[in-house]
C-alpha cells in the first residue's frame, strides 16, 4: 500500500521528469536511455555500445530501480556521485534538461527515502 | 502350418493392428491438441505484436515499460514455445520461420528499446516544455517579440502533437531568433529542448517505420499457412491410415472367423474320423516310426482280446501268428517296402489261442515333405466275410425249403463225381425220386401241407444215404440222390428199395396224416450214358416208367425207354392233328346185366390210329391230352359221336338203357360244359336219361364241392353220374353219401384177384353192399372169366363188363354182336 501511494504522489510530483524513466513496480529497471542528454556525461564507459556495437547506443545505460536507492550509494554506473544531492541534481540537468533548485532536490532526496524497504540480509550476508 | 497356429497368428496380427490403430488415433488427438495449441500460440503472437506495435504508433504517450516489457516476454516465450520438437513434427521447415521469426524480434527488441529511450526522452521533454511555458509566459510578459517567438515554437509542438506537418525552417528561424536573444536560462532549455525533441523525432518515426515494416507478421500468417495445410495433410492422412487400419483389421477379422470355421470343421472332421476310428468294425492298430505301437481302436481289443496297455509300445509282432504265417507277418511289419500300402491275409492268433482270418492292411502315413510319420495297421476281420461267403454260396447251391443242394449244386457236384469216378473206374447211379400225386397234396390241402411233406421226405432219405451221398432237390417233388459203386446197380437197388419203404410211411403234415408214395427212376453211368445231362434225363424217364408200371416203385433206365420218349413227342404232335384229321373213333364195350345175361348198356371207349404211329392206345395218348389240353375238344367229340351212335343203333331198333361215356376230370373247369352237352343232346336227338356219364374217382378228391354243382346240374338234365374205378382212389365215405350219383363202378384191379384173393373179395362185396345201402347201381368191370361173374352174381352186383361177356368193338361189330344176342 505504502509503495502504491508513493508512486501516485511520484506520479502527481511536479517533477514528473523522473516517472517518464523510473516507472513501474521497481521505480526503474526496465529502460535503457543515453546517459547524458542534454548535457556531457564525461563517461569513460561506453555502456550498451560494447555489447551491440551501435553507435547510437554508445552510453546507453540501463535506468536502474530506485529501490532502497538511500541505501545503495555510490550512484551511476560508475560510482561517480556519493550523495543523492548529487544525483538528483545530475539527473535533472544531463537527463531531462532543466533547471532545478536546491529545495525542489532535497524534496526528491527526502522522497527517494522513502523508497526504502527492508534489505534482504540474507543474500548481502552471502 | 496347423490351424492352431493359424489361429494363434491371427489373432496376434488382429491384436497388432488394433494397438496400432490405438497408438495412431492417440497420435491424432495429440496432434490435434498440439495444432490448437501451436495456432493459439501463433494467433497470441500475433496478438502481442500488435500490442507492441500500438506503442510505435504513439510515441509521445507515456510507457509503463513494465507492461511492454511483459509483453516482449510473453513474445519471447511463445516464441520458444514454437522451438519444441513437437511443433516441429507438425510443420515440416518450422525451425527456419521460427529461428527468423526469433531473430525478427531480436531486431524489433532493438527497435522498440531505442524507441523507449527516445520516447522517454521525447515525453521528458513534452512535460518539461509545458511547465517551461508557464515560467516563460509570466516572464516574457513584457518581451512581446521573444514571446511570440516562444509562442511561435510551442505552435509547432502543438503541430506536432496533432499530427499536423510543421514548417522546419520557420522553426530554425524563430530558435535562431531566440538564439540571438540574451543569454536566457529558460530561453537555451528552450531551445535545447526544441532542437533535441524535432531531431528525435525524426528519428523515432525512423525506428517507428523500421519495426512496423519488419515482416512479422507475414511470417507469423505464413506459418499459420503452413501449420494448417500441414494439419489438413496430416489428417487427411490420418484418416486414409485410419481407414487402411480399419480395413486391415476387418480382413483379419474375416481371416480369423475363416480359420475359426475350418477350425471347427477340422474339429468336426476330426470327431468324425475319431468316431469311425472307434466304430468301424476292423481292428485299427497306428505304430510310430519306429514300429511301436501308440493307439489301437476298442475293436482291436475285442478282436484279439488283448488291452491297450498290453499292446501300446510294444511292435505288433507281439501278436502271434499261424505258424505257417510267422514269416508272412513279420515281412509285412520288417520288411523295407517301396510302396505305401501292401496288404495280405493271414491268420493271427487271438489271446486265447483261436486262429482269425485277418485281412492286415499296412498305410504308411507321410507328412507334406514325405517323410514318414507313422504305420497304420488295419485288421479286418475275414470270419464274418467268410461266412457270410460261405452263407451265399449256401444260398445259391442249396434249396431254401429243405436245405438240400439243389439243380444248380446238383450239376457242379455230379461234375466232379464223375471226374472221380472216370478216376477210379467205378460206376454211378442217379436215382431220380418223384412222389406220386403229391400235386394233388399240394392243390387240395395247400402248400403248407405239400411244403411240411416235402421237407420230411427229404429228412426221410436224408437219414438212408450216407453223408458223403449226394441228395439234391431239384424240382417241386423231385429228389435225386447220386450213389457210386463197383457195382452200382445192386447198391442202387438195394437204396432205392430202402427209399421207397421209407417214403411209404404215413407222413404227419399239419393234423393230417398223409399216405405217399414215390417212383424212382435210375440211371447209370458209364452203361447208360456218360453225359451228366443226359443221365438226369435218362433218369426222369426211367421215373416216368416207374410211375406208370404202378408207381411206387423204381425203374431203371432202358434204352426202351428213350423211344417212348420219343414216342411221347410223336404222339403229341400227331395228337394236335388228329381230331381234323378224323384219326379218332369210338369202340363200345357192351354193359350186361348180371343177373340177367341181357345187354342193357354199352360204354362209349376212344380209338385213335395214326398214319404215322399206327394204332395208339388210350393209355398212351389220353394222358398226353390231359397235359395238352387237346381231352377238352376230344372230350365233346366223343360225347357227339357216342351219342350219334346211340341214336344209330335206336334207328336199327336195339334200344338199349345207356350209353356210358368217359368224361375227363379237367373238361369240368369248362364254364359252359353242361350248356354245350346240351346243346349236344339237342343236336342229336338223344334223350339225357339214356347217357351216363362216367367221372372217375379222382375227380372227387381233385375237384372242390363248388364243381359239384355242375355234376348236379348234369344229373338234374336226366343224366346218370358214375363213378369210375372205385376204390383205387381215397373216397370219402361223406362224399359218398352227398354226391349227386347213380353208378358206382368197381375198379378192375379189385375185380382182377376175385374171388381168389379174400383181400379184393371182402373190398369188393363191401363196395357193392355201401352202394346198394346208399341207393346206387353196381357195375362191375374186366370181368375175364366165369368165376368171376359167378361172384358178382351171387352177390348182387347189378351190372357186369369185361372180355368174359364182350371186348370193345366197332360199331358194326356191335350191330352184329347185338344182332347175334337178340337172336339169341
Amino acid at each position: 500500500m505504502l509503495l502504491e501511494f508513493q508512486i501516485i504522489c511520484w506520479g502527481s510530483n511536479k517533477y514528473k521528469g523522473c516517472i517518464i524513466c523510473h516507472n513501474g513496480i521497481n521505480i526503474g529497471g526496465n529502460l535503457y536511455n543515453k546517459f547524458g542528454i542534454y548535457q556531457d556525461s564525461n563517461s569513460t564507459n561506453l555502456g550498451r555500445y560494447n555489447i551491440t556495437h551501435r553507435n547510437e547506443d554508445k552510453y546507453v545505460f540501463k535506468v536502474p530501480s530506485l529501490r532502497n536507492i538511500s541505501k545503495t550509494a555510490p550512484y551511476m554506473h560508475d560510482g561517480r556521485f556519493q550523495t543523492l544531492k548529487e544525483s538528483v541534481l545530475f539527473m535533472s540537468k544531463a537527463q531531462l534538461g532543466r533547471s532545478i533548485s536546491s529545495e525542489e532536490i532535497d524534496d526528491i532526496v527526502e522522497f527517494l527515502k522513502t523508497l526504502d524497504g527492508e534489505l534482504p540480509n540474507d543474500r548481502w550476508i552471502k | 502350418m496347423s490351424y492352431r497356429h493359424k489361429i494363434v497368428s491371427c489373432l496376434a496380427a488382429f491384436f497388432i493392428v488394433l494397438f496400432g490403430l490405438l497408438l495412431y488415433l492417440k497420435k491424432i488427438d495429440r496432434d490435434i491438441s498440439n495444432y490448437n495449441i501451436y495456432m493459439q500460440d501463433i494467433e497470441d503472437i500475433k496478438l502481442l505484436d500488435y500490442k507492441l506495435d500500438s506503442y510505435f504508433l504513439h510515441p509521445y504517450k507515456l510507457i509503463d515499460f513494465d507492461v511492454t516489457n511483459k509483453i516482449e516476454r510473453e513474445i519471447l516465450d511463445k516464441v520458444t514455445l514454437l522451438e519444441s520438437k513437437e511443433f516441429s513434427e507438425l510443420v515440416s521447415n518450422n525451425i527456419k520461420d521460427v529461428d527468423k521469426l526469433k531473430k525478427l524480434f531480436e531486431k524489433k527488441q532493438f527497435y522498440f528499446e531505442d524507441f523507449k529511450s527516445i520516447n522517454a526522452r521525447l515525453v521528458n521533454s513534452l512535460h518539461y516544455l509545458f511547465d517551461l511555458r508557464k515560467s516563460l509566459e509570466s516572464k516574457l510578459v513584457n518581451h512581446p517579440y521573444i514571446k511570440s517567438s516562444v509562442d511561435r515554437v510551442f505552435f509547432s509542438f502543438a503541430k506536432v502533437l496533432m499530427n499536423m506537418d510543421y514548417d522546419e525552417n520557420n522553426l530554425h528561424i524563430e530558435l535562431n531568433k531566440l538564439k540571438k536573444i540574451d543569454n536566457d536560462k529558460l530561453l537555451y532549455y528552450l531551445i535545447e529542448h526544441t532542437k533535441s525533441f524535432f531531431e528525435q523525432l525524426k528519428q523515432i518515426h525512423n525506428i517507428k517505420d523500421e519495426a512496423i515494416s519488419l515482416p512479422i507478421k507475414k511470417l507469423l500468417i505464413h506459418m499459420e499457412v503452413s501449420l494448417q495445410s500441414s494439419y489438413q495433410y496430416s489428417r487427411y492422412w490420418q484418416i486414409n491410415i485410419a481407414i487402411i487400419f480399419f480395413i486391415f483389421a476387418f480382413l483379419i477379422l474375416i481371416m480369423l472367423i475363416l480359420s475359426l470355421k475350418s477350425l471347427d470343421k477340422n474339429t468336426k472332421q476330426l470327431q468324425q474320423a475319431a468316431t469311425v476310428y472307434e466304430n468301424i468294425e476292423d481292428g485299427i492298430l497306428i505304430a510310430d516310426i519306429n514300429k511301436k505301437i501308440i493307439s489301437i481302436n476298442n475293436i482291436f481289443e475285442d478282436m484279439f482280446g488283448y488291452k491297450k496297455d498290453e499292446l501300446l509300445n510294444h511292435t505288433p509282432l507281439i501278436l502271434e501268428v499261424d505258424e505257417k504265417d510267422k514269416k508272412l507277418y513279420y515281412d509285412m511289419w520288417q520288411k523295407d517296402r517301396a510302396e505305401d500300402k501292401w496288404s495280405e491275409k493271414l491268420f493271427i492268433k487271438t489271446k486265447n489261442g483261436n486262429s482269425v482270418p485277418i485281412w492286415l492292411k499296412i498305410v504308411v502315413v507321410r507328412d507334406k515333405k514325405g517323410i514318414v510319420q507313422n504305420y497304420i495297421g488295419i485288421y479286418i476281420n475275414l470270419s464274418e466275410v467268410i461266412s457270410t461267403q460261405k452263407q451265399m454260396e449256401y444260398l445259391a447251391y442249396h434249396d431254401s425249403l429243405t436245405n438240400l443242394p439243389n439243380r444248380a449244386y446238383l450239376d457242379e457236384q455230379l461234375s466232379k463225381i464223375l471226374d472221380r469216378v472216370n478216376k477210379l473206374n467205378t460206376q454211378l447211379a442217379i436215382l431220380f425220386i418223384d412222389l406220386d400225386r403229391f400235386k394233388i397234396i399240394n392243390d387240395t390241402l395247400g402248400h403248407a401241407v405239400g411244403d411240411a411233406m416235402l421237407i420230411e421226405v427229404g429228412n426221410r432219405i436224408k437219414n438212408i444215404i450216407t453223408d458223403n451221398t449226394l441228395l439234391a432237390r431239384i424240382g417241386g417233388d423231385e429228389f435225386v440222390v447220386v450213389i457210386t459203386s463197383k457195382d452200382v446197380k445192386k447198391r442202387a437197388i438195394i437204396l432205392a428199395e430202402q427209399l421207397l419203404s421209407t417214403i411209404r410211411k404215413p407222413i404227419k403234415a399239419y393234423s393230417y396224416r398223409l399216405n405217399t408214395t414215390a417212383s424212382i427212376g435210375i440211371a447209370i453211368y458209364p452203361n447208360h450214358s456218360r453225359d451228366k445231362q443226359e443221365l438226369l434225363k435218362y433218369a426222369d424217364a426211367a421215373m416216368y416208367a416207374a410211375k406208370d408200371n404202378g408207381k411206387d416203385t423204381f425203374q431203371f433206365y432202358t434204352t426202351k425207354l428213350s423211344l417212348d420218349i420219343k414216342d411221347r413227342l410223336n404222339i403229341e404232335q400227331e395228337l394236335s392233328k388228329a381230331l381234323d384229321n378224323n384219326e379218332f373213333y369210338l369202340y363200345y364195350q357192351p354193359q350186361y346185366n348180371i343177373q340177367s345175361g341181357k345187354i342193357t348198356a354199352i360204354e362209349a371207349l376212344i380209338r385213335w390210329e395214326n398214319n404215322k404211329l399206327g394204332f395208339v392206345s388210350p393209355d398212351e395218348f389220353i394222358e398226353i391230352a390231359e397235359e395238352t389240353g387237346l381231352i377238352i375238344s376230344i372230350g365233346y367229340y366223343v360225347i357227339e359221336e357216342a351219342c350219334s351212335a346211340y341214336m344209330r343203333l335206336l334207328e336199327l331198333g336195339y334200344r338199349l338203357d345207356k350209353i356210358s361215356i368217359n368224361v375227363a376230370t379237367i373238361q369240368f373247369r369248362e364254364d359252359d360244359f353242361v350248356q354245350k352237352v346240351k346243346d349236344i343232346f339237342a343236336k342229336t336227338g338223344i334223350e339225357a336219361k339214356n347217357v351216363e356219364l362216367e367221372i372217375t374217382e379222382r375227380f372227387l378228391m381233385e375237384f372242390s364241392i363248388q364243381k359239384m354243382s355242375i355234376v348236379e346240374d348234369l344229373r338234374s338234365l336226366g343224366c346218370h353220374i358214375s363213378i369210375d374205378d372205385f376204390g383205387t382212389g381215397y373216397s370219402s365215405m361223406s362224399y359218398l353219401k352227398k354226391l349227386p350219383l347213380d353208378t358206382i363202378k368197381i375198379d378192375k384191379s379189385f375185380i382182377d384177384e376175385v374171388p381168389s384173393n379174400t383181400h379184393d373179395v371182402v373190398v369188393t362185396k363191401a363196395i357193392i353192399a355201401l352202394s346198394k345201402n346208399l341207393g346206387y347201381q353196381v357195375i362191375a368191370e374186366g370181368i375175364e372169366n366165369k368165376e368171376q361173374e359167378e361172384f358178382l352174381k351171387k352177390n348182387g352186383c347189378d351190372r357186369g363188363q369185361g372180355y368174359y361177356f364182350a371186348k370193345p368193338m366197332s360199331e358194326d361189330d356191335l350191330i352184329e354182336f347185338l344182332k347175334s344176342k337178340s337172336s339169341d
